[in-house]
């Protein structure tokens, strides 16, 4: 034991401390030097983190002032007034399961309701250990338009759609969740643009949020009108969607038989179904008349849960596809591609802020690495004024789908502390 | 039975009602010099004459300015380029469809994809109730129909 002491005190102990004194040398070497680099380099950081949000929320709200102005302001139709569609081809509405049995009744009753002429309902229970599929037989005896597609173990939802398009013998198909409420007009106005556009290979609806009972479901409201409305209408202007509405989707079976359906491994089907289509020069439209009721989480661990496999599915197919996206034919999705790789970015520049912020409290930082403070000046205000007329602008567009939407202005203050963690969710995936 | 009180504002010439309209307007602002001295009071109070000398005379509000006509001129370059963009693909894409309409998928095209049974498969859309199994890569093996309690 002792001169197990003694090796550690002779040899070990002042090693450590020969090495302990040269890093703290170079520390301070470097930052003598390199001081003034990294300062402006910190600066230009600073700068990015504060201005990059604000010039994104005018560039999405320019764009989807465009897409108000153009498509939606002086439509003839509204979502209860439908246009008549030159032809009624069938359609197969998908919802694949997985231990909905609570919602699920709720959810096939009403989409019994739809008042396209010519539909079935492909309910795929994929592997539920609760009820789900006795009350699909159920309904399945009641109803001869509900055909059950039961999967003995859970295959995950890529291969329940995947079989749900295999046993329809249609070419359209509606995939929406089995927790999800579709409106009656939802399948006409999606059959619209398929009939509309050869090159159309999916539509995307508009889903709106049915939990607003607490404080997390009123922002998620505001959420998915101001940021998620306004950024899909805008991105329908430049001409390529980042990502469909998983929620509320409708598909053309032979592009989707182009490009492989969709892939079993992704975290996000939405996303990466999204690309897989447009990398292969397909349309995805947008259809704002086409509305889904949907549930979103409304305590805060299961709105970390979902957002976490959103930021997982983003990063997913920034991976996968960035290859593809060096080509010069695949020039149109770059826009899409940067804007979320920028993002990102952003989320990784914010936490670095707020941690040398945080960490100034505790630890004496080198000089260079000072956040003087997380409070802008002018640049504040100008924030304040974009966050509120963000809001408005997303209200003022999004209030013929809804009424009363405005009643929801008040809570959306909390919008942008819940964008600031959710953009921290991005940094987080990588750790996951 | 007449109406008592005669309200048909409406009946006014276009000249009456923008004198009334003036008239009016001129002694709300006379009125409101009356509280002069409170207005003052207050102004002191919340620092107004401050800023009247911080931003204007010294000068402080030509940062302010320059700093947000250079953000408006970033945010109108943006906008304007999107625009532009979405204007071009507009007038360029409108109505040329560069891509021939693909017939409906069929089922041999569906059966060489997911690896089954043409024939079975015709069936298996037909059913309304059917259970599937897969293997591990996820091939679809089998699949029977599901009989109804009543069938």
């Amino acid at each position: 034991m002792n001169s197990l002491n003694a090796f550690f005190d002779g040899a070990i102990l002042p090693s450590i401390n020969q090495v302990s004194v040269f890093l703290v040398a170079v520390w301070h070497a470097f930052i003598a030097n390199g001081s003034f680099v990294l300062k402006s380099w910190i600066d230009a950081l600073l700068d990015f983190a504060f201005y990059y949000p604000l010039f994104m929320a005018y560039l999405w709200m320019i764009g989807a002032l465009i897409y108000y102005f153009h498509w939606e302001k002086n439509a003839a139709y509204d979502p209860e007034h439908l246009p008549e569609l030159s032809d009624y081809p069938a359609v197969s509405i998908i919802v694949p399961c997985h231990n909905e049995g609570r919602d699920l009744h709720d959810t096939i009753e009403y989409l019994l309701l739809q008042k396209y002429p010519n539909f079935e309902i492909i309910a795929v229970n994929d592997g539920s250990t609760d009820d789900t599929l006795e009350i699909l037989l159920a309904l399945a005896e009641k109803n001869k338009q509900v055909r059950v597609i039961n999967l003995e173990l859970n295959q995950g939802k890529a291969i329940a759609m995947k079989t749900g398009a295999l046993f329809s013998k249609n070419e359209y198909l509606v995939c929406i969740d089995g927790d999800a409420l579709l409106a009656p007009e939802a399948t006409h106005w999606i059959m619209q643009h398929f009939l509309s556009g050869h090159r159309v290979a999916a539509v995307t609806g508009n889903p709106r949020i049915r939990t607003r009972s607490t404080l997390l479901g009123k922002i998620q409201v505001g959420e998915f009108s101001a940021i998620i409305g306004l950024i899909k209408r805008a991105q329908r202007v430049y001409g390529r969607i980042f990502t469909v509405s998983g929620v509320v989707t409708g598909f053309r079976k032979s592009a989707l038989h182009r490009v492989g359906y969709w892939s079993n491994d992704m975290v996000t089907d939405d996303i990466d179904i999204s690309w897989k289509l447009q990398l292969d020069h397909w349309d995805i439209r947008f259809e704002p008349n086409a509305l889904c009721w949907i549930l979103m989480p409304e305590t805060l661990g299961g709105l970390w849960r979902q957002r976490l496999r959103w930021a997982q599915g983003g990063a997913e197919a920034l991976i996968r596809y960035y290859k593809k996206l060096g080509l010069w034919k695949s020039r149109r999705m770059w826009g899409v591609y940067l804007e979320y790789l920028t993002s990102v970015f952003w989320s990784y520049t914010m936490m670095a802020v707020f941690i040398l912020w945080s960490l100034d409290w505790f630890v004496e930082l080198p000089e260079a690495l000072v956040i003087p403070t997380l409070i802008p000046s002018w640049g504040g205000v100008l924030l304040g004024i974009t966050c509120l007329v963000q809001f408005a602008v997303s209200l003022i567009i999004d209030s013929r789908y809804e009424k009363n939407l405005g009643k929801t202005y008040y809570w959306m203050i909390w919008y942008p502390v819940g964008l600031l963690d959710y953009q921290c969710l991005n940094c987080g995936i990588w750790f996951n | 039975m007449k109406d008592l009180i005669i309200n048909t504002p409406s009946l006014q010439s276009i000249k009456q009602k923008y004198v009334s309209a003036l008239f009016t307007f001129v002694f709300w602002v006379v009125w409101i010099f009356l509280w002069t001295p409170l207005v003052t009071l207050i102004g002191w109070i919340l620092g107004v004459d401050l800023v009247i000398f911080q931003m204007i005379e010294l000068g402080g509000y030509q940062g302010v300015v320059a700093d947000f006509i250079l953000f408006l001129l970033c945010v109108a370059l943006m906008g304007g380029a999107l625009a532009i963009w979405a204007g071009y693909n507009f007038v360029r894409f409108r109505n040329v469809d560069r891509r021939t309409p693909l017939p409906p998928v069929t089922n041999s095209q569906l059966a060489d994809f997911f690896k089954v049974n043409e024939v079975i498969l015709s069936t298996q859309q037909q059913t309304q109730c059917l259970s599937v199994s897969f293997d591990d890569e996820g091939n679809i093996i089998s699949s029977t129909k599901i009989v109804g309690k009543t069938s």
